[in-house]
């Protein structure tokens, strides 16, 4: 057994069949304000957990320690900080199978090895290396709202999805006679091939729930592209099965406000414009 | 910055080097596609108008599917005929009026940002959209920018769009918007309606309660009509405090001015009314006075003394006409006149003069 993967017997191992979604550490728990404690305090990430849970704990109607997709947790060069992210995890409770931790260079290879499905972190470089590699992957978005009280998992905020619109609907030609860097459109070309399994896993995930009163809802935005584009994009997420909720086209308006409505938890990442990251959401 | 912008827009320099490098990421993006549409403006300058979808189009029987049959049905009936263009609603020909004034404004200053950006902003279904950008097409409307929220309020979303004026069929909503800060009517749909101006963007406003406060209204309501022309005499040269769509008014005098700096002023494309219960002789002074201590100007005032606002609205014809009086509006509507209401102010209590016992008249 890898002395780098801590198993979670606290929760059920599931077969290598069910979905894994891969989640980065850094963000879930508070890593940078040091403490004496043996666990650690949550972080700007850990209400997504938090929602994930939620969302399972409606599916099945069981406890938290049946899962419907097998979550780990990736932590990059936290090797001394283990036993701490091992006993947080039980400490919240959280649904968390396995913790693998890894160095940086490790990073791509182990990713590769956990068979993810999909990975999240809030560092858009990582999520870039992960496209690059053909792992579908979204970024994190930091959340000021605390969610679960305690350790009791609340009716929380729906599990927000923001599907990017742009990688959806705008055809790569255009992207190149708009002049856009080559980083941009390799990083652009990487989510768009990756956007049908991503779709995949959400559609999994969406596919219990009716329209109303969803634990989980998928926004679909749109901000170069035109209204056509848009329009295109709803029907690509039709095409793969997607019910979108909320869709919302800018048209070159400055996303920052919108976003700050919208509040997802999960982002596409197409590198196309300068909001990399949520604000802290106010 | 401008000012015919909400109050409430981001203070912070961090927030402001954002949108600006998004807005010049956007224009970069745009400028390099071989298009001959016309870009969006940058919504920190454009007067940004919010229409919902059921006051752009008559969803009327769509409506009442979605009450008697819940939203699945509704949505499948919209997916099934998503090819079928909608009728237009209250808002269309609002609409379509002030794109013909863009079209001016982009002919004699062709780089400016500084024109009508529409904005659908609905707490429709994601799934809706597409019948209605197909119905937007079928119509050429120039509408480039979407807000569908699925079931949310769209209150947030009309600070974060910047929104001058908020039109929609749900007076909850609208009441909320005027508390945000934000103007906005409450539409109806009329059966007749009259023939409107094709070059010229026509929009009437009623006085107190709309472009005013209802401070004067307050002392009619509880005093009586002498006791309001001996205040209004009185305090002839203090000027009455802002109303929900003073700053509308603003945003359309700032765009009329654009005209006359190019000589354009018997042209100008925008005509505004005020159309007041107020008779000019005893408290008539008082509302040109604000006016002009606010630096507004409007193109035609009519004074009633109170006769009914019907008849002559109906020679008037504007595409719009707002007021804070449900017994108003009705009068209006008998005559073909399309009207918005504007759930503010003391009026809100009284129909007809009278006080009625559930406050807030929902329509």
């Amino acid at each position: 057994m890898d002395p780098n993967i801590i198993t979670n017997t606290d929760v059920v191992q599931l077969p290598s069949s069910v979905i894994v979604i891969a989640v980065s550490c850094h963000g879930i728990f508070d890593l940078d304000t040091p403490t004496e404690l043996d666990t650690l305090s949550k972080g700007p990430t850990f209400s997504f957990i938090k929602a994930i849970q939620a969302m399972n704990e409606k599916l099945t109607g069981k406890t938290p320690k049946v899962t419907l997709f097998d979550v780990i947790i990736l932590a990059k060069d936290l090797q001394g900080n283990q036993a701490k992210i091992e006993n947080s995890i039980k400490h919240y409770g959280l649904p968390i199978s396995r913790c693998w931790f890894f160095n940086n260079e490790e990073f791509t290879q182990s990713l590769k090895s956990t068979n993810a499905k999909l990975f999240l972190s809030m560092d858009s470089s990582d999520v870039c290396k992960a496209l690059q590699e053909g792992v579908p992957a979204a970024l994190l978005c930091p959340q000021t709202q605390t969610q679960a009280e305690g350790d009791k998992v609340q009716v929380a905020n729906p599990l927000k999805v923001l599907l990017s619109g742009d990688v959806m609907g705008l055809p790569e030609e255009k992207l190149s006679e708009a002049g856009l860097s080559q980083p941009q459109l390799q990083t652009f070309k990487a989510a768009k091939a990756s956007m049908a399994e991503f779709a995949a896993v959400i559609r999994e995930m969406r596919r219990h729930f009716a329209r109303e009163d969803s634990p989980l809802r998928v926004t679909l935005m749109s901000v170069l592209g035109s209204s056509k584009e848009w329009a295109s994009a709803l029907l690509t997420a039709r095409g793969l099965g997607l019910e979108v909720d909320e869709a919302y086209c800018l048209a070159g308006a400055s996303s920052g406000p919108i976003l700050n409505c919208i509040q997802p938890h999960i982002m596409c990442y197409d590198g196309l414009y300068s909001v990399t990251q949520v604000p802290a959401l106010s | 910055m401008s000012e015919i912008k909400p109050n409430d827009v981001v203070a912070d320099s961090a927030a402001d080097a954002g949108e600006e490098k998004d807005w010049a990421a956007a224009k970069a993006f745009f400028d390099n596609l071989k298009t001959k549409k016309p870009r969006p403006p940058k919504p920190r300058y454009a007067v940004t108008i919010a229409v919902s979808s059921r006051t752009l189009f008559n969803m009327t029987e769509e409506r009442k599917m979605y009450e008697e049959e819940g939203l699945e049905t509704y949505v499948a009936h919209h997916i099934a005929h998503e090819n079928e263009p909608l009728r237009p609603g209250a808002a269309f020909p609002f609409v379509k009026a002030l794109m013909t004034v863009n079209d001016k404004l982009r002919e004699l200053y062709p780089d400016s940002e500084e024109l009508f950006d529409i904005v659908l902003m609905t707490n429709n279904h994601a799934q809706v959209g597409v019948r209605l950008i197909n119905s937007i097409n079928h119509y050429d409307l120039t509408i480039e920018r979407f807000c569908m929220t699925g079931g949310q309020s769209p209150i947030g979303y009309l600070k974060a769009y910047m929104t001058n004026l908020y039109l929609s069929k749900n007076s909850e909503t609208v009441t909320e918007a005027i508390e945000e800060g934000i103007a906005a009517a409450t539409m109806f749909n009329s059966d007749m309606q009259n023939q409107l101006c094709e070059d010229q963007l026509r929009v009437a406003f009623d006085g107190d309660a709309v472009l005013f406060s209802d401070e004067s209204e307050i002392i009619v309501k509880k005093h009586g009509l002498d006791t309001f022309f001996e205040h209004e005499k009185e305090y002839e040269n203090k000027p009455l405090a802002q109303g929900p769509l003073k700053c509308f008014l603003e945003a359309l005098g700032k765009l009329q001015r654009k005209f006359y700096a190019k000589n354009e002023r018997m042209n100008c494309p925008i005509r505004t009314f005020l159309v007041t219960a107020r008779s000019a002789a005893s408290s008539g002074a008082r509302v040109l006075k604000t006016l002009r201590s606010w630096g507004l100007e409007i193109d035609e005032a009519l004074f009633l003394a109170g006769a009914p606002k019907g008849p002559l609205l109906q020679k008037i014809r504007p595409h719009i006409f707002f007021d804070d009086q449900m017994f108003h509006i009705e009068g209006a509507q008998e005559l073909g006149t399309i009207s918005a209401h504007v759930p503010y102010g003391i009026g809100q209590k009284y129909h007809k003069g009278k006080l009625i016992e559930k406050p807030g008249s929902k329509n």
